[in-house]
């Protein structure tokens, strides 16, 4: 794009410094100098996008290739959009405001299924068709990856190959064939490059597969269409963090982003196996980095960009097994060049607590903690090992510490849940004050907030059979819930509810779905998980328009023995395990953490062929092993 | 602790960052060059620097200013190395300068900055610079309304010079602005500039960039200390 049109353009936009693509960090190739480009298309904001580790991690893995490049675009705010369609333009990519039709290969991370409908605009803004079987040789490769490729069927029909499981591996081996295909004599059909690409573990080619519905609409099977493609497609997942590449030099945000900070991924995988959670599920098994590896990389990352805050990100970071080696060294680098440490979540006891107030800089106003539920009960049956001695601990030792407000997430809606479940959480609530009271002496006031989520029931988790309650009900619960928390002397927040549903219509949506999100785009839907832009009427004119019910997708329960939209992805956990974790569930009986205690037998280490892999083996473990 | 000025300038791609934009990529550039910064106290410590007049979004500055403490001293061209790399694209650090003890802070010293604007192509230069010897010639206020609130500004006493002048690609605009106090926009006062001209335009800020920022009392000078004439680079 010519530099005065740009010009032109970023004149008569907000926070124009979105599109530079000239941050600090960023890599410039030239163009002709390498084999394959690749644009990593992330489906929101700016200030979003540039909060995502993902990116970074790809972004900077395959400009290590000097044969590759790869550059950024995000979602266009709505007034780049309406300008470019004003004058005829294609989307563009930041480094080189390049239009995306340009690029071999872009590729969308779907990190959230209020997403899609940007999905789809990006790709008609780029100029290429939306529907995969319309392109020609000439567009470039439309893949998609990261957690909501789990269940990806609602975007089948938009995308060429789904990337499954971790990228830092099977990325380059698209990158690759892709490389091949080009330098080779001939010229390849496009059918014929996805099926090459077939042939590689994790990916998933949609139009190698047809998917054939019962009368009464649920899917009955699937069928293969290519000879290469296999019957289910194994996520891949990398078995030594320490080895595999991480970014050290982080692009930096121009426009502040949501989160800006650098970031250090402790470990992959949970072993906690909340019932709700699926990231706890996809991410198995555990796999740490050592202490000294992550030493290394902070210093870096603090050198190369100056962040004035560094975040511990895993999914539960307080359970990583070498705290003592890591954070000691960690407090001590930090403090030298005064950047803060963060940890994005706390684990619901005072040790946590403890560990947070000793982080520099680690002391903010408000404290977050995630009971998700009001009783033991219901805590058990999603296995959320947290009592209520826990909670109020580490409310103690957060006020004792000097925090003056508590935020606490819970979820209304779980299987089972009941009128003693709401009530609970005024209880907690209560408690949480009085606690509070007594830890303060009278300093100062504890303010409390309740922040509330509607349980939206994810593709391979114990409870991806269970439906999400209906909207009517879930608008009574949290007005009985505001009511009750209010009256015991907290703020109550919670969720759209219409944004809830449709998250879950489409976590567990098949292909049919594609039909809705084009009619929904078409009405002028982006943004959707932003409450200004979320249009719950246009979306419903639109599931009627195709003739689909949303409600089958997001309340219904599901009986065990039927296929699932998302039978074609193996996210390598044993479905027989799901279900006894789910009946557990029912029956109200916790599963263990397998960091600690033994193997649960989920399956996923010899499916996937991995182990669990620790920084240190645990304390008790060594002392068993002694006496 | 020794108080130094930083001469820079924002100009290219770089123009389209806010100032608050520009504040960050600043406080990091400076935390990655290792220099020895002050911070502040408290939980967020941050470095301690204080900036000149901000400049507006879109709009390119010649000759910016930002002062920094340290904690020691240190030789300038350690210094100017130090920081000359840590930068995106479209900002250059011009020069380093030690500031003397009972040096003004940047903010009080400045009350004045030079805009050139380049007008669009075809625009009549006798049109404008009969625009500019009324403003110049008369003592009655010129008033701006603010669209948000209606707010009346004077237009005419925010002005100190101005001039015309002819460039390759066509006419320039010469503005010196009076700063501090509530003053017209550099945006009110482009486009009561274009409506007195009875000529199409509007406010266009890639088409603006401030020259220079001075103190004037008489005679000019800019925040290193160097005396200036009128419309001196």
């Amino acid at each position: 794009m010519e530099q005065f049109v740009l010009d032109d353009i970023l004149s008569h936009l907000e926070k124009p410094a979105r599109y530079l693509g000239s941050e600090w960090n960023t890599v410039h190739k030239d163009w002709d100098g390498v084999s394959v480009r690749m644009a990593f298309a992330f489906p929101d904001l700016y200030e979003v996008g540039m909060s995502h580790l993902g990116l970074q991690i790809l972004y900077g893995l395959v400009n290590t290739y000097p044969d590759y490049l790869m550059e950024r675009v995000f979602a266009p705010a709505p007034d780049l959009e309406a300008e470019l369609r004003r004058r005829g333009l294609p989307l563009f990519s930041l480094e080189s405001h390049r239009p995306l039709r340009d690029f071999d290969i872009l590729g969308f991370t779907l990190q959230y299924e209020l997403t899609f409908t940007n999905i789809l605009n990006m790709i008609d803004l780029a100029g290429i068709s939306l529907l995969a079987s319309e392109r020609s040789a000439f567009d470039p490769l439309v893949i998609a990856g990261g957690p909501v490729a789990a269940n990806p069927e609602p975007l089948a029909p938009f995308i060429d190959a789904f990337v499954i499981g971790e990228g830092e591996e099977v990325l380059p081996e698209i990158l690759a064939a892709i490389r091949q295909i080009k330098q080779g004599d001939t010229r390849w059909e496009r059918g014929d490059i996805l099926e090459k690409l077939a042939g590689i573990p994790g990916v998933y080619i949609p139009s190698c597969y047809s998917v054939e519905y019962s009368r009464e609409g649920r899917v009955q099977g699937f069928t293969g269409l290519c000879p290469d493609a296999p019957s289910q497609v194994r996520r891949r997942l990398v078995q030594d963090l320490d080895a595999v590449y991480y970014p050290t030099a982080p692009v930096v945000p121009l426009v502040e982003a949501v989160h800006e900070r650098g970031m250090l991924e402790l470990f992959r995988g949970c072993t906690r196996g909340c019932r709700f959670c699926q990231a706890g599920m996809i991410y198995r098994p555990v796999r740490e980095r050592h202490a000294r590896n992550l030493q290394q990389q902070a210093g870096e990352i603090i050198a190369s960009t100056g962040y004035e805050e560094l975040s511990l990100v895993s999914l539960s970071s307080l359970d990583y097994s070498d705290l003592d080696g890591l954070l000691q060294p960690l407090r001590d680098r930090c403090t030298r060049s005064r950047t803060g440490i963060s940890l994005p979540s706390l684990r619901v006891d005072s040790f946590s607590v403890d560990v947070a107030r000793q982080l520099p800089g680690g002391r903010r106003t408000s404290l977050t903690l995630a009971p998700e539920a009001g009783t033991q009960r219901l805590r058990d049956v999603i296995n959320k090992g947290v009592t209520e001695a826990d909670l109020l601990e580490a409310v103690a030792a957060a006020v004792t510490a000097g925090w003056s407000a508590i935020k606490l997430y819970f979820m209304v809606g779980l299987p089972t849940e009941e009128q003693a479940d709401l009530e609970g959480i005024g209880d907690l609530v209560r408690k949480v004050r009085q606690t509070g009271r007594s830890a303060a002496r009278g300093r100062h006031k504890l303010r409390i907030s309740v922040s509330a989520s509607s349980f939206v029931p994810k593709a391979h988790t114990p409870f991806q059979w269970e439906g999400q309650l209906p909207r009517p009900l879930l608008a009574e619960r949290h007005a009985f819930l505001r009511d009750l928390v209010r009256n015991s002397g907290a703020d109550y927040h919670w969720h759209d509810i219409g944004t809830s549903f449709l998250e879950a219509v489409l976590a567990r949506g098949d292909r049919r779905l594609a039909a809705v999100l084009v009619e929904a785009w078409r009405r002028g839907c982006r943004f959707d998980g932003w409450t200004e832009h979320f249009h719950f009427d246009r979306w419903q004119e639109s599931f009627r328009t195709v003739g689909l019910d949303p409600e089958f997708y997001a309340v219904r329960k599901l009986a065990y023995d039927e296929v699932l939209p998302w039978d074609l992805i193996d996210a390598g956990v044993d479905r027989e395990f799901l279900i006894r974790e789910h009946r557990r569930a029912l029956a109200g009986v916790a599963t263990p953490d397998c960091r600690r205690a033994s193997c649960e037998g989920c399956g996923v280490c010899p499916a996937l062929e991995v182990e669990p892999r620790l920084a240190i083996k645990a304390p008790s473990n060594l002392l068993n092993k002694l006496t | 602790m020794p108080g130094y000025r930083i001469e820079y300038s924002k100009k290219n791609s770089a123009r389209w960052l806010s100032h608050l934009e520009l504040v960050r990529t600043f406080i990091r550039a400076l935390r990655r060059s290792g220099l020895p910064l002050v911070f502040s106290q408290g939980f967020n410590p941050h470095p301690k620097l204080s900036y000149g007049p901000s400049l507006g979004v879109g709009v390119a500055g010649l000759r910016e200013y930002l002062d920094v403490d340290l904690v020691t001293g240190l030789p300038l061209s350690e210094g100017l190395s130090a920081i000359a790399q840590q930068f995106p694209p479209g900002i250059e650090i011009r020069c380093l300068l030690e500031l003397p003890p009972s040096a003004p802070g940047i903010g009080k010293m400045v009350n004045c900055a030079w805009y050139r604007l380049a007008l669009p192509a075809e625009q009549d230069v006798d049109t404008w610079q009969q625009t500019l010897d009324r403003l110049v010639g008369d003592d009655l206020p010129i008033y701006y309304k603010r669209p948000k609130d209606g707010k009346l500004f004077d237009v005419r006493s925010a002005l100190a010079a101005c001039r015309l002048a002819s460039a390759p690609d066509g006419l320039i605009l010469d503005l010196l602005v009076e700063l501090g106090g509530e003053t017209v926009s550099l945006r009110g006062l482009v486009e009561t500039l274009f409506s007195l001209a009875a000529t199409a335009g509007c406010f266009e800020p890639a088409r603006v960039t401030r020259m220079a920022l001075l103190h004037h009392n008489g005679d000019f000078v800019n925040p290193l200390g160097e005396r200036k004439q009128l419309w001196e680079a």
